[in-house]
């Protein structure tokens, strides 16, 4: 398909498909293992579909035992900030009449504490969203249903867009589904751009620089961050990368490398130069994500680091049509690729393994991902919501209306490597030291290596 | 009746109190006391690792930053609720036109959750677009326009000054109910002596409020160690961690950074500092009682 750089009615989403195979493969982390063929998947998504058609005939005639599944999620309104979930959840109990499901929703870290408690009383609920590494954790205990064999028998894993299969695996057994495709970096409202002189997306760190300055010149706030939400910094885990996380990683594990190389004291160096030179929100400490997310749809700032969980509510602002998107800055004094995007696989949901010592409740809960992967459920999220989809589909889009999607699609599209998110390789203490350490850079609370020195510190009492 | 009033009894009648005491509190008290001796992630099987957890304290700057914050909101608090809601239920007991709103003005913050108090005195005080630097702003006092929250200096005296408005109502009808047990013909007395208005304060009400000023000293130390809604939401504890109070630090270690054996050891460390600041000043003022009775 040869596509020409402004169209102005339809792209195909097939291509996210084409891509996701190759940032699955390229991925360095969670490279799938039996990646399939174009063809294969292709016909595979036949099967699977004449498969869902089936079930659904199945669950129309004999649906006589009610089931009722407990689904908990990881934002607190789930109608406004997962939309596609609350549609996909009523076509498919429009499908299968017998089976309900009661989902409900906290704030992401109230919703890790809460799942956490409940593994403690054994009442987790049948299926729910964690992170990568707290599923892998609750796996190993125990608590999760191993889906293996089921995500092959209902046929998911044909439907899943290649780089997304086996998303959360324990030597070698799945144990979750992927929520959301991972894709983070920069949106810029192109307007503030234009006003302030700059003609294009900055790709390296000096020309991010110049138009931080630019910005500030017409007194443009560059860069609206929220430290209150320490985790929302993810744009700054590809900037991590560019260090040379992934390459690092398992002598870090090892401790035969430390957080304080000069690579990663260079990422808290210019983390600290970008507050310097004024780049961040004046009062980043007194705002979270949702304030700063506010700023950047209120047009009082240039800049908001986010992912592609974002696209809705961009799409559904006055300034849809000004928003661009790019990978945040490369850095010229680092020996490692700088071309690289976080592509991947992002948080999971799970079965718990006390919802599938019933059977039909399993069957249920496995009925209902074979539709949410499946072609009903990914054209809801695809066309209805203006998400990113986790398994294939060959519909179409409007760019016109959905001119965020369309430029997500476009950078997901692009030939830098895709890279699975930082967080995701660290234990959460870890990780959320590193999330600490980057905001008390970007607030003057730490210099570099004292930053540096505070996720070694973490990182040390784990090996 | 003789049964009612037999030991058996008694004990048969307090057995519930005592069953759910024990469940909801000493049990899980116990059970934190091990955890802070294991390494701990919430899932799976708790390490046993001694007295690591204690020790590891010691070199925690975020735990030091976070009890010599709790300390300073401890000894500002006190003072500024000890001194104020005394001095508010004195006006609470002078009998004027308003008496009965200015009471339900001065009480209203304690019924106001702790979550919603947060988010209004965020507002208030911060320090780019809230009401307090705005205001010291356009009376030219633009040097007393400081970073009340957010960052690494005054967090602590805005929690004390928040948490003392949310506490005041409370605290001062408390001394309003101890001030109007005093009798009247002390007063009197004193006023035939020759006693003015502060010399009646200071020899008559404070000695004979003495009981009232430990219950509200020991409520004030316990309420300190609980703060924690105010601080996660006027300060989310930054930044990094530099306006964290001991129970907010210890939720940030147990359940954001998942490490439940040490934030086990913290919740021991607060529970052990409340008791032995509760008990230390009923202490100091029983044995100030008994000499000064001798």
């Amino acid at each position: 398909m040869r596509k020409t750089g402004l169209m102005k009615k339809a792209i195909s989403i097939l291509s996210i498909a084409a891509l996701l195979l190759a940032s699955g493969c390229g991925a360095k982390q969670t490279e799938p293992e039996g990646s399939q063929s174009q063809d294969s998947v292709d016909g595979a998504v036949q099967e699977e579909q004449s498969a869902s058609e089936n079930e659904k005939n199945a669950g129309q005639e004999a649906g006589t035992q009610e089931v009722t599944i407990h689904f908990s999620e990881h934002v607190a309104n789930i109608e406004a900030q997962e939309p596609h979930m609350m549609k996909i959840i009523q076509a498919f109990e429009e499908t299968y009449p017998n089976i309900h499901i009661e989902i409900t929703g906290k704030e992401v870290s109230e919703h890790n504490t809460q799942m956490t408690l409940l593994a403690g009383e054994n009442n987790l609920p049948d299926i729910f969203w964690l992170e990568q590494t707290p599923a892998k954790e609750f796996a190993q205990n125990g608590y999760l249903y191993d889906l293996t064999d089921a995500l092959n028998d209902y046929g998911i894993n044909n439907s899943l867009l290649p780089g997304l299969v086996n998303s959360c695996t324990v030597d070698g057994r799945d144990y979750g589904v992927p929520s959301e495709v991972m894709m983070v970096g920069f949106f810029y409202n192109k307007e503030l751009f234009e006003q302030a002189g700059i003609e294009k997306a900055p790709v390296t760190y000096e020309e991010f620089t110049d138009a931080v300055n630019k910005l500030k010149s017409s007194g443009i706030v560059p860069l609206t961050v929220g430290a209150q939400d320490n985790y929302s910094i993810w744009a700054f885990e590809t900037m991590l990368a560019r260090y040379g996380f992934f390459e690092k990683l398992e002598d870090l594990n090892a401790g035969n490398v430390e957080w304080t190389n000069d690579d990663f004291i260079h990422y808290f160096e210019k983390v600290e130069e970008m507050r310097d030179n004024g780049t961040f929100t004046e009062d980043i400490a007194n705002i979270g994500y949702f304030e700063a997310k506010e700023r950047f749809l209120g047009g009082n700032a240039a800049m908001f680091n986010t992912g592609a969980w974002d696209i809705g509510d961009f799409e559904n602002s006055d300034m849809a049509q000004n928003i661009g998107f790019f990978w945040g800055p490369t850095f010229s004094d680092s020996e490692y690729p700088q071309q690289i995007g976080i592509k991947a696989s992002g948080g999971v949901y799970v079965v718990s393994a006390k919802a599938a010592e019933d059977p039909a409740l399993l069957d249920a809960v496995m009925k209902f991902w074979q539709f949410y992967y499946g072609e009903e459920g990914t054209r809801i999220i695809a066309e209805d919501t203006s998400a990113l989809p986790c398994s294939q589909y060959n519909g179409t889009i409007d760019t016109q209306a959905h001119p965020v999607l369309a430029a997500m699609i476009t950078a997901l599209n692009d030939d830098w490597d895709a890279v699975t998110e930082p967080f995701n390789s660290m234990s959460t203490t870890v990780a959320y030291g590193y999330f600490d350490a980057t905001f008390g850079v970007m607030t003057g609370v730490y210099t570099p290596q004292e930053a540096a020195q505070y996720v070694e510190d973490l990182h040390m009492a784990e090996r | 009746m003789y049964w009612l009033s037999t030991k058996r009894a008694k004990a048969f009648m307090l057995l519930p109190t005592l069953l759910i005491y024990s469940i909801f509190i000493i049990i899980p008290v116990f059970i934190a006391v091990y955890y802070s001796f294991t390494e701990y992630t919430g899932l799976g099987k708790a390490k046993f690792t001694g007295i690591s957890n204690y020790i590891r304290m010691f070199g925690d700057k975020l735990f030091l930053i976070a009890l010599r914050n709790t300390l300073l909101v401890l000894v500002l608090g006190t003072v500024f609720l000890l001194v104020g809601s005394f001095l508010v239920a004195h006006i609470m007991n002078v009998n004027f036109t308003g008496n009965a709103f200015f009471k339900m003005i001065i009480f209203a913050p304690y019924v106001i959750a702790p979550i919603i108090i947060g988010i209004i005195w965020g507002y208030i005080l911060n320090p780019n677009y809230g009401m307090l630097n705005s205001f010291l702003r356009s009376v030219g006092l633009d040097g007393l326009a400081i970073e009340w929250i957010g960052g690494t200096k005054w967090s602590p005296l805005s929690l004390a000054l928040v948490f003392t408005w949310q506490m005041l109502g409370f605290h001062a009808t408390i001394f309003l109910s101890g001030i109007k047990a005093i009798p009247g013909e002390m007063y009197e007395a004193c006023a035939i002596d020759g006693a003015n208005g502060f010399q009646k304060v200071l020899f008559v009400t404070i000695p004979m409020l003495k009981e009232t000023i430990i219950i509200n000293t020991v409520l004030i130390i316990t309420g300190v160690f609980k703060i924690y809604e105010l601080v996660y939401q006027m300060t989310g504890g930054g930044p990094a961690h530099q306006s964290e109070l001991l129970t907010s630090y210890m939720y940030f270690t147990v359940f954001t950074s998942r490490r439940y054996g040490y934030g086990m050891s913290i919740a021991v460390v607060i529970l052990t500092l409340s008791i032995i600041g509760s008990f230390a000043y009923i202490r100091i003022v029983a044995r100030k009682k008994q000499e000064g009775g001798a």
